[in-house]
């Protein structure tokens, strides 16, 4: 009887266990699907947008997020809350999850904040992992879709759209070649400053693509950093003299603080043309990565929901006190 | 003697997922009704034979599309070739897969224009058949074949003739593979006075029919927006505007394309699109506009479906006017798996007006109310559309359900909304169209 007893109290003890475990796991546990999005308490999804093929056989896997808050920025550290496996492709994801907001049908999603590239025999899935107090949820990228039907459902181009846009380039000293894409440019030199000390960071951007070019606009995030460090950006740029309203969340155009999401159109004719320049002043100590996207979407065939044209800059800052 | 028959859905060759998916195709027809071509009772399965009471119904559902070089996988043309898929067919019929026109049948309105749904009496006379063994019969009593129209044709042309006006969007060379592309062309009409149109179908070219994931289209005067043509997605016929109601062409416009290709393994040179449009006569004074426009579910933008989860999203509207809705098409991509219309009345009664329980992105049909029982809105009445997705492994069409699925053009993200073709009444027009409906009910009631 002893004995009985003891395996029905087990038992009934791993039941609530798992139970527990799976509403922590379960999303229809965690909100009503057609109640409004919460302010904050919410969680990051973390998205696979695509795979792009490069040139040298290899691939690109693309990735980006959605903040399911309507206005708290969420920030996760790199490690045991945010990893990427199999893990020689860690590292390179971001940590701070702001909420972002896009016109048409781009909606509130971050695409493309960050490529892995996967050698061209790749065959296997690289998942990214991302733990919101304590909810978790990851997502793989891969080659092929594994549904019954449609096997290249993720499949991305860096070719030419309808109308000629192609992803902008990007580049940090004047004589490089420009680079482009969703895995980026880096700049070449880690960036030293002090907490409350602006940092300059300048780099050349243009147009590309099989059509008549154009402007270009600057995105400045915080991409990585350490968990509640604040970047204050400002925009060092004048007014395009042939600027017109930028889809998306423009800023006014000048010179003045930047907002994460804010766009800001970069000039292309003058002697300033292609040229991108801002401050960026921490106020907590530690290692940053800034991500500069780079975008065309004033173009007709160029839209973050239509995953067309943007391209990365990372710049790594490390800050002291 | 040769059968003719004009055909209302797309007849071509094809390639890539589109191909993949048709596992039989169906054709209907207003000139050869079901009714018309209904078998014998299900009772006498023991006589059925297929050169009577089956190949009738091959011809109006099935062979449309079921023929050599036309868009179903594989012909049905002959004895041989049903028999070969006699049990697939029973239970693609059964199961109300094919034809493809996913709208239940036991929920809402059911007096639809442009219905491909089988009736129930032939679904019964290829079931019972089947399962008699698959006789051939006679073959004296083989029906005169049917006379199938030019696949590149509009398939209204049946209904209306050839088109009015035909534009063309500017050619456009699709890749063989790559991401989705977005072909925005602009072409003048050459309208010169104010038209209203009858009715419009947008038709991708036979090679491009695979690859012409959408195809939206507005009319632009002068730069300026001055609404929308045409909505077109994929295995969508075309529009009917009601009579009385005008969608407008403005003179001097232009169209704006908006042309969604999905590079699917079809490398297309030169590949266009065309809008057939047929016009009233000019002297047609539509009194009250139809409008063609998109309704959201949910905001349509701040949804997102987990791996392996479900959604529904709901989007309430209510007009300043009364309206009649004229056609319901629901809208999604591969993990919208339903959608429902329904109207709260003022005095908090909800009517369920239509309901698409099996649907599939691969045919965008625009269900169409027969006039008579279209549904009517008094201001202070609202439409409550309610869509449904599966991203898990029991949705067929799921590239892949690991996945976080959320908003986006691209064919692998998600769309919420519904298409709705809306004429707009005053509280005079609203008045004439119940004492109409009242009228032809009473004349139709049997003498006492």
């Amino acid at each position: 009887m002893t004995r009985l007893k003891t395996t029905l109290t087990l038992t009934v003890v791993c039941a609530a266990t798992l139970t527990v475990g799976a509403d922590a796991q379960d999303w229809t546990q965690r909100e009503f699907p057609l109640a409004p999005s919460n302010a904050n308490e919410n969680f990051v999804a973390p998205y696979f947008d695509g795979f792009y093929p490069n040139a040298d056989g290899t691939y690109t896997l693309s990735f980006g997020f959605l903040n399911r808050n309507d206005s708290d920025l969420i920030e996760i550290a790199l490690g045991e809350d945010n990893f990427i496996e199999p893990s020689e492709f860690d590292g390179g994801q971001p940590t701070t999850f702001p909420v972002v907001g896009y016109s048409g049908f781009g909606g509130p999603r971050e695409r493309g904040a960050f490529g892995v590239v996967v050698p061209a025999d790749f065959d296997g899935d690289v998942w990214w992992t991302v733990t919101t107090d304590g909810y978790t949820t990851r997502v793989p990228g891969r080659l092929e879709s594994p549904g019954p039907i449609i096997k290249g459902a993720y499949e991305l181009s860096s070719g030419a759209m309808a109308a000629g846009s192609l992803r902008p380039g990007i580049r940090f000293s004047e004589e490089d070649l420009a680079g482009w894409g969703i895995g980026g440019v880096e700049h070449p030199e880690v960036l030293t400053t002090k907490v409350g000390e602006p940092v300059e960071v300048r780099f050349w951007a243009e147009d590309r693509g099989e059509r008549d070019l154009g402007l270009v606009n600057m995105t400045l995030w915080k991409h990585q950093g350490p968990v509640g460090g604040m970047i204050a950006f400002e925009s060092m740029l004048e007014a395009p003299a042939n600027a017109a309203p930028a889809r998306g969340r423009a800023r006014p155009f000048g010179p003045g603080p930047v907002n994460t999401t804010d766009v800001v159109p970069i000039p292309n004719e003058g002697p300033l043309a292609n040229r991108g320049q801002f401050t960026a002043t921490f106020d907590t100590p530690g290692e940053y990565v800034i991500r500069i996207r780079i975008d065309n979407f004033g173009a007709p065939d160029s839209m973050p929901g239509q995953q067309c044209c943007w391209s990365n800059g990372y710049v790594v800052v490390s800050v002291n006190e | 003697m040769q059968m003719s028959i004009h055909r209302s859905m797309p007849q071509s060759v094809t390639t890539g997922v589109l191909a993949l998916l048709v596992t039989l195709g169906a054709g209907h027809t207003g000139e050869l009704a079901a009714q018309q071509m209904t078998g014998p009772s299900p009772d006498a399965s023991a006589e059925l034979t297929f050169t009577r009471d089956v190949a009738p119904i091959l011809q109006a559902n099935c062979q449309v599309c079921h023929q050599p070089g036309a868009i179903g996988p594989m012909s049905l043309m002959t004895y041989q070739d049903a028999r070969r898929y006699a049990r697939r067919m029973s239970r693609m019929v059964e199961g109300r897969d094919m034809p493809p026109y996913q709208y239940d049948t036991d929920v809402g309105i059911q007096d639809l224009k442009e219905d491909w749904r089988m009736s129930e009496e032939d679904i019964a006379t290829i079931t019972a058949w089947v399962a008699a063994g698959s006789p051939e019969g006679d073959p004296a009593d083989l029906p005169a074949p049917v006379e199938w129209p030019d696949p590149a044709e509009f398939g209204l042309a049946g209904q209306f003739g050839e088109p009015d006006l035909i534009i063309r969007s500017d050619p456009y060379d699709v890749p063989e593979v790559g991401q989705d592309r977005w072909w925005r062309p602009l072409v003048p009409t050459g309208i010169t006075d104010d038209r209203c149109i009858m009715a419009i179908e947008t038709k991708p070219s036979i090679e491009g029919r695979a690859v012409a994931h959408h195809a939206n289209s507005s009319f632009r005067v002068d730069g300026q927006s001055a609404g929308r043509l045409s909505e077109y997605a994929l295995g969508k016929v075309g529009e009917i505007v009601p009579e009385g109601a005008c969608r407008r062409a403005p003179a001097g416009s232009d169209v704006a394309f908006d042309i969604h290709y999905w590079p699917n393994g079809v490398d297309l040179v030169d590949d266009q699109v065309e809008i057939g449009i047929w016009f009233h006569p000019e002297e047609y004074e539509g009194k009250y506009d139809q409008t063609l426009s998109l309704y959201f579910l949910n905001g349509g933008r701040g949804y997102d479906i987990a791996p392996h989860g479900t959604l529904m999203t709901q989007g309430f509207h209510s007009f300043d006017t009364p309206v009649r809705i004229d056609s319901f098409q629901p809208h999604g991509h591969t993990r919208l798996v339903a959608m429902s219309l329904q109207v709260l009345r003022a005095n908090g009664r909800r009517e369920t007006v239509s309901m698409v329980s099996n649907w599939s992105a691969l045919w965008h049909h625009s269900h169409i109310y027969e006039d008579d029982v279209a549904p009517l809105l008094e201001v202070g009445d609202q439409l409550i559309v309610t869509g449904w997705y599966d991203n898990t492994e029991n949705n067929r069409y799921n590239p892949d359900p690991d996945q976080w699925v959320g908003i986006g053009d691209r064919t692998a993200d998600e769309m919420s909304h519904t298409w709705l073709a809306i004429t707009h009444l005053d509280e005079d027009g609203m008045e004439k169209i119940k004492a109409d409906r009242a009228a032809r009910l009473i004349s139709e009631q049997p003498d006492r």
